[in-house]
């Protein structure tokens, strides 16, 4: 009977793609693409948030949009409508995207012509906290109807982003949303995120958002 | 529903270590994950054990070692576990000097630790 042995191998699953996402992000820096990965549940409003940012910022910053969903092109054609570069890549089936899929999605929109690229992530709270993108900058939207515990019940998902947006702020009135609350507990899981609240619907806070990309695009460039 | 994906790297990481020990069989694969990892253990089995099918690592046992999460006082240095789904850790204080800033020490890892083979 052969002899049961051990092979010791302390190798971490995300290692592969850590790898990949730091060796993207290198060649971003040298493309001088800005490369952001928006994250939200369902209907939050991000691909609102794009509209309204591009509409903004389209005529001095070149943007691509790579939208990614599990099916349809809906929010691809709504980008395209803005007049934005944008292409859709479809996920067959997976949760969320990692440094490969983003890395794909890159090559075919060509990104050496752009600085700024969004990366909407799919719509999941849950899994593309876990899986480095290669972004340089991880961004999470929060709509006021979601209500504030959000934080609370997805650590990791506050725990990843540099940015917390906070949406659909037009509607306070309808719903109980303490802002106190969910920006107290935004930085418990991650005492440097920032916090801009908008109105994609409105406008409000999206001058302020708009502003904030203008100086991180500045800075990676830097 | 990513363990699929986490499942997918596991088995390409003991196959390949199988197959560099000449192994006839996987036995068990120990992984390690941490607390803060939103893995379900029933779900990690059953996504491994359909895709180790047809491989060496077919009916290998998974064993999932729980990392608690620790944290450290950025104020006083006092470290800390917190049950990440008994306690309300938004409101931990530190014990040591009040304030509620931390970094994350062990919590977030996933590894696959060794694996038994004959």
């Amino acid at each position: 009977m052969d002899a049961v042995r051990i092979i010791e191998i302390k190798k971490s699953v995300f290692e592969d793609n850590d790898a990949e996402a730091r060796k993207l992000r290198d060649k971003l820096k040298n493309r001088k693409t800005f490369l952001v990965n928006l994250m939200s549940s369902p209907g939050s409003g991000k691909t609102s948030t794009l509209k309204a940012v591009c509409r903004k910022l389209k005529d001095e910053i070149r943007i691509g949009i790579m939208e990614a969903d599990i099916d349809s092109a809906v929010d691809a054609e709504a980008m395209a409508k803005e007049g934005v570069r944008s292409i859709q890549l479809h996920t067959g089936g997976m949760c969320h995207l990692d440094a490969g899929m983003t890395e794909q999605g890159l090559n075919e929109i060509k990104d050496e012509d752009l600085d700024f690229v969004v990366l909407e992530n799919v719509g999941n709270l849950v899994c593309p906290a876990e899986f480095d993108t290669g972004a340089v900058k991880n961004i999470t939207i929060l709509s006021v109807p979601e209500g504030h515990d959000k934080p609370l019940k997805y650590p990791l998902m506050y725990q990843v982003s540099d940015l917390l947006i906070i949406n659909k702020i037009d509607a306070v009135a309808c719903f109980d949303f303490d802002f106190e609350a969910c920006e107290k507990a935004a930085k418990m899981r991650n005492p440097n995120i920032e916090i801009i609240k908008i109105s994609a619907k409105t406008g409000e806070g999206v001058d302020e958002l708009c502003d904030w990309f203008r100086a991180e695009i500045k800075k990676w460039n830097a | 529903m990513h363990e699929m994906a986490l499942v997918g790297s596991i088995v390409d990481i003991v196959l390949s270590n199988a197959k560099a020990a000449d192994a006839k069989q996987v036995i068990s694969v120990r992984l390690r994950v941490g607390e803060l990892r939103d893995v379900v253990d029933d779900l990690m089995e059953k996504c491994f054990r359909y895709v180790a099918r047809g491989t060496v690592a077919e009916g290998a046992r998974l064993e999932m070692e729980r990392v608690p999460l620790t944290i450290c006082c950025n104020g006083c240095g006092t470290t800390l576990h917190l049950k990440l789904h008994t306690e309300q850790t938004a409101k931990t204080v530190c014990p040591g000097c009040g304030k509620s800033d931390f970094k994350i020490l062990q919590g977030n890892e996933l590894y696959v630790e060794d694996i038994e083979i004959v």
